[in-house]
């Protein structure tokens, strides 16, 4: 924990207590042996959230390329409109 | 092309999903794009090889939407809908949202704001979920959409996605 902590600008407790965060969340893990307790990274769940964001921000991001077309026919319909509106007058 | 300098998705507290993107038109042509059915049905389309065969918006409060979206693939149906609890033109929209088949519990409440600047439209939609047990089963839906899609392997992910550790 000392460790860990060093880095870091905060009080013992607080490491502990984000430690204790990311254990409950499963995204570290903590061994033992006499003198210390060394924690391991758990790379796994932390990929599969990043996965879960990656494909969400797909599935939007093709959503908002079509509405950018979208728009462009839109502003584009507007500009003819304004023009035909202003040779009238 | 426009290349937006904004397009984040968030978690900003336990129960809630928040996507944010700036459009290059202004508000009052990205408010009909969202309100309108003719033109949602050009770009809300679903996950790819879907579309969308009905869209009914009744802009009011007390007024309600459906969405149906379909597989051209297989001939599947995927329907939701809601109803207007907040309708300020061109500025602000509430809505609640469930799915006919909901795979989490209740309602969630989608908030979509639009903030022009300079003819740039920055839009947020927010979907708060009735708790973070329902907001992370929809996120796992993320990943069921991405398999319909064709992304097989994420199969073997869903057991131990994170959700279901909390």
């Amino acid at each position: 924990m000392s460790e860990l902590a060093e880095p870091f600008s905060m009080t013992q407790p607080a490491v502990s207590r984000h430690l204790k965060v990311l254990e409950r969340a499963g995204l570290i893990s903590s061994g033992s042996d006499a003198q210390r307790r060394p924690r391991k990274l758990e790379a796994r769940p932390l990929a599969e959230a990043t996965e879960w964001l990656q494909r969400y921000r797909e599935y939007w991001e093709a959503s908002f390329a079509r509405l950018d077309g979208l728009l462009s026919e839109l502003k584009a319909t507007e500009k003819k409109h304004e023009r035909a509106a202003a040779k009238k007058r | 092309m426009f290349f937006p300098d904004t397009f984040k998705v968030s978690t900003p507290s336990d129960r809630e999903i928040q996507v944010t993107r700036d459009f290059d038109a202004p508000r009052r042509l990205v408010f009909d794009a969202f309100t309108k059915p003719e033109l949602v049905r050009r770009w809300l389309l679903g996950p790819p090889g879907w579309t969308m065969p009905l869209c009914e918006i009744d802009l009011r409060v007390g007024g309600a939407y459906r969405y149906v979206w379909r597989s051209e693939k297989d001939g599947s149906h995927m329907a939701m809908g809601g109803v207007f609890r907040e309708v300020i033109a061109l500025e602000r929209l509430v809505a609640t949202e469930k799915f006919d088949d909901a795979w989490y519990p209740g309602e969630a409440l989608d908030t979509t704001v639009f903030v022009e600047t300079r003819g740039i439209t920055r839009t947020t939609i927010t979907i708060l979920y009735e708790s973070q047990e329902a907001r992370d089963t929809a996120r796992r839906s993320g990943m069921e959409y991405g398999m319909a899609a064709g992304y097989d392997r994420l199969e073997t992910l869903l057991p131990t996605f994170i959700g279901e550790r909390t």
